[in-house]
């Protein structure tokens, strides 16, 4: 893959995760100034929203889990349709976006990134640094400006971004409460995603979602 | 030092029908060092024997003998109990009791011997007085063990044993591991059998290189020297190098000539069985009888249904299938093709309108310091082509990457397109394909069901199997012929070859690392031969095989050859030799411990007694720490052959014990 396909699509991706799911800021904070609107916390949750929006294999098998876990919770009728849509649309083949596995699994550098959101004014980007120089808890804030470009500009008037949004509610509406660190340790269950030697790319598993999809739905996908 | 793989080297270059790995296994041997010819400094000698019984007669025996190091004289009448006490010596050292008299064996109650190895003191003490012979071995003195009496310590006993068997067991191993002795092996034949008989030198066998009997003094070692074992014996106390590997090559060696054997017995029994030009005759009117039946059955098979419509079919059939799946395959290659170009396709698609968007936007913020860009810092990147944040140079690159975007994408398009084509066409084609099979499958199955309804003879279709039966059974057994005619009896006959080269290599090697030793020893028996008086010896020459040969007047003569006086002397020369060997050389392995029989009865003249008394005498004075020899003698000459407190004399009719 060379660099011509991938410089705004990574940009607009890592943007509309940090729109769908961040928190609205409590106008009552003081903690913040005025036009910071919305919130969203750890690099790592990003990283692995960022997987499941780059693996629809991953994504439905998730959802299969999820199915087994509690059925009661969840329409199961929905999560059929759903996974039968990512599989009639062939997303595991043409949608997936090949992700290395690092020391904490599925990574990919996006520092430039979020120096391009905060110097186009889409976010404001807080962090502490250890005694070590290293950064932790990095905060990432929309600005006013910012939702008002990605809600005016970008979902109203750019077609193909609507795919990415319509997977974004998907995964919120599912795993949207959880950590980074929670969607960490679903994600490790996966054998394959394990498995992965470091700095390798992490491989698909339509297979094992036929399977599963088999033996839940009795039915082929 | 011997190099295993330069000889399997130049073997390799003469045998090339082997390739070198074969060579390899088939001159493999486990421990080609082995044999050290570097002396243990290890010697065996007797301190005390203590025999208990009693006699037909009634009379008590209760004899006990100390022994010193050097030369002991035991003196006594002819068949007063020398030989008797020396054959019970043996039985104490190697388990053996064949050849003690069978009287004498009953009078036997119990035997102790105390011995030495090196600075260890041991002592076997064997209990007859029971159905079965009991045998123990301390590592203590008779003192010791007497003094402890039932409280001895179970840690200083070797070995407890209750049956001879055992005990000769034991002893044997329990000296190999202190001399550092194996057994050589060989193999004899038999008129009974076709197969080998597995032999091999013990203990006992060497221990006659310590024990000298009257009888054998006419020869080197052994009276009947079955598979050479003399040979093994003076193989065994030089410790000549590659020995062992010898024996071993050489025992495989005539393991393949006896299966080579069998294999010709075999084959001549097979052949006077199987007459081939015989079965090739049957075999051929087997054959003719099978196409016959076979001719026939198919003229049934025409007249009921057309064979050949049936054969076409099956072929078209088959290669219709072949077709639809290579037109299946084709179809998963192209639609893997379309899902990549796809792919690319949306990327690009993505790039193309999300970067229309972020490339226009204005840059507001200093991700570094997040203050404002000033407008100022804008004009300038726009007269400058200056970043307005690095200040860098910036590339004027965005109308052209656009456009190489644009191309690739409608060259993503089309080749979408064709791929999508092609896979159309392919869906039709293996739809069509399918219709066919489908086809020729129904009509197939027509004719199959007709055939069920032909009457077959059953008779026939029996004949014909047994026949075809027949045929394959006729043609095993003259390919097996004609295979074992050939190939498996020159290849070990090969193999052979190839053992017996390694064998003369090997013993040529051994000679040569074996020079300095060999020599060594030729010029220690020379010189005690002479100090013997056989002045008319003037060299002695150790021969390739080990054989030792004495130069009298210009002709070398075998020990045989000597005269029996001669060898009397020839043989405690030799002996000696091979001590000295280790006192002076520290090569070799002998125990240094010499029991000599009635050396000399009649046969040697009293002048040449005396001379053997003087250096006996001689050898105690420069050698008592160092060796142990024990002479049993009827002859007055020799009772002076040691210090007078080293003999025993008896007197006139009186028993050793």
């Amino acid at each position: 893959m060379n660099r011509i396909d991938r410089t705004y699509r990574d940009k607009l991706r890592i943007l509309l995760i940090l729109y769908f799911f961040s928190e609205e800021i409590d106008a009552d904070s003081e903690e913040v100034e005025d036009q910071y609107k919305k919130v969203f916390r750890s690099e790592v949750r990003i990283q692995k929203i960022d997987f499941l929006i780059r693996y629809p294999d991953y994504l439905s098998f998730e959802l299969l889990e999820l199915l087994e876990e509690d059925e009661s919770r969840i329409n199961k009728e929905e999560i059929k349709e759903e996974i039968k849509s990512i599989f009639d649309n062939n997303e595991p083949e043409i949608r997936r976006d090949d992700m290395l596995r690092y020391f904490f699994g599925a990574y990919e550098e996006i520092d430039h990134i979020i120096a391009f959101l905060v110097s186009t004014d889409f976010i404001v980007y807080k962090s502490k640094k250890n005694a070590a120089g290293r950064e932790y808890d990095k905060i990432y804030y929309l600005t006013q400006n910012g939702i008002a470009k990605i809600e005016n500009q970008i979902l109203k008037h750019i077609d193909k971004t609507k795919w990415y949004g319509e997977r974004c509610k998907l995964i919120k509406k599912y795993f949207g409460n959880l950590t980074g660190t929670e969607l960490k340790v679903r994600q490790y269950t996966h054998e394959e995603y394990r498995l992965t030697p470091i700095n390798e790319y992490i491989k698909g598993v339509q297979e094992n979602v036929k399977n599963k999809y088999y033996s839940i739905f009795g039915e082929e996908i | 030092m011997f190099s295993f793989s330069n000889m399997i080297s130049d073997i390799y270059k003469e045998y090339n029908t082997f390739s070198k790995s074969e060579i390899e296994d088939l001159l493999f041997i486990d421990d080609i060092d082995k044999d050290s010819p570097i002396s243990q400094n290890n010697r065996l000698r007797i301190n005390k024997l203590i025999i208990k019984g009693e006699k037909n007669t009634g009379e008590i025996i209760e004899f006990s003998k100390d022994f010193y190091s050097g030369v002991n004289v035991i003196f006594a009448e002819n068949g007063k109990g020398k030989s008797s006490l020396f054959k019970i010596i043996k039985f104490g050292l190697t388990g053996d009791k064949e050849s003690i008299k069978k009287d004498v064996l009953k009078w036997l109650n119990e035997v102790s011997l105390e011995f030495n190895i090196g600075e260890t003191t041991y002592t076997t003490y064997i209990d007859l007085s029971g159905k079965r012979t009991q045998g123990v071995l301390y590592r203590k003195s008779i003192n010791e063990i007497l003094a402890a009496g039932e409280n001895i310590e179970r840690i200083s006993i070797i070995f407890e044993t209750k049956t001879d068997k055992d005990f000769k067991e034991f002893m044997q191993e329990f000296i190999y591991n202190q001399f550092s002795y194996y057994s050589l092996k060989w193999t004899s034949g038999n008129k009974d059998t076709i197969d080998l008989i597995e032999n091999q030198t013990s203990w006992k066998t060497y221990y006659k290189s310590i024990y000298l009997e009257s009888k054998d003094y006419n020869v080197l070692f052994l009276n009947s020297d079955f598979g050479s074992q003399g040979k093994k014996i003076l193989e065994m106390l030089l410790g000549l190098r590659l020995t062992y590997a010898i024996n071993y090559l050489t025992q495989k060696k005539d393991h393949l000539a006896n299966s080579q054997n069998k294999q010709d017995y075999l084959m001549k029994q097979n052949n006077d069985q199987i007459n081939v030009e015989e079965l090739i005759e049957e075999l051929e009117s087997i054959e003719e009888d099978i196409s016959k039946l076979q001719e026939d059955k198919k003229k049934t098979f025409r007249k009921s249904l057309d064979i050949e419509k049936y054969n076409s079919l099956s072929n078209d059939l088959k290669t219709v299938n072949d077709e639809l799946q290579k037109a299946i395959n084709e179809k998963e290659e192209l639609e893997k093709q379309l899902n990549q170009t796809n792919r690319r396709l949306i990327r690009l698609e993505e790039e193309r309108e999300f970067g229309a968007f972020f490339s226009n936007l204005e840059i507001k913020m200093c991700p570094r310091c997040e203050h404002t860009i000033q407008s100022n810092k804008k004009e300038v990147e726009k007269s400058d082509h200056k970043c307005m944040l690095c200040e860098h140079e910036l590339e004027d690159a965005s109308p052209e990457q656009k456009e190489i975007i644009d191309i690739k994408i409608n060259e993503l398009k089309k080749e979408a397109e064709t791929l999508a084509t092609a896979i159309e066409l392919l869906i039709g084609r293996i739809d069509d394909k399918q219709q066919i099979s489908e086809q020729y499958l129904i009509e197939i199955q027509k004719i199959e069901s007709n055939i069920e309804t032909v009457d077959f003879l059953n008779d026939d279709i029996d004949t014909l199997s047994n026949l075809i039966q027949q045929k394959v059974e006729i043609e095993y057994q003259i390919k097996m012929n004609s295979f074992a005619n050939k190939d498996d009896s020159q290849n070990l006959d090969e193999k052979i070859k190839v053992l017996e080269h390694a064998i003369k290599y090997l013993n040529s090697h051994r000679l040569e690392l074996s020079k300095e030793i060999l020599k060594s020893l030729e010029e220690l028996i020379l010189s005690q031969i002479n100090k013997f008086g056989l002045t008319n010896v003037t060299d002695v020459v150790i021969s390739k095989n080990l054989d030792i040969q004495f130069l009298q007047n210009g002709e070398l003569n075998k020990f045989s050859e000597l005269t029996e006086g001669e060898q009397l002397r020839a043989k405690i020369a030799f002996y000696l030799g091979l001590m000295l060997l280790d006192i002076n050389y520290g090569m070799g392995r002998h125990p240094r411990l010499l029991i000599i029989d009635s050396p000399g009865k009649e046969e040697v003249i009293s002048k040449d007694l005396i001379s053997l008394a003087s250096i006996f005498k001689e050898i105690e004075e420069s050698y008592s720490d160092k060796l142990q020899i024990i002479i049993g003698t009827a002859l007055e000459e020799l009772v002076d052959a040691s210090a007078s407190q080293k003999v025993l004399k008896r007197g006139n009719e009186e028993f050793v014990f």
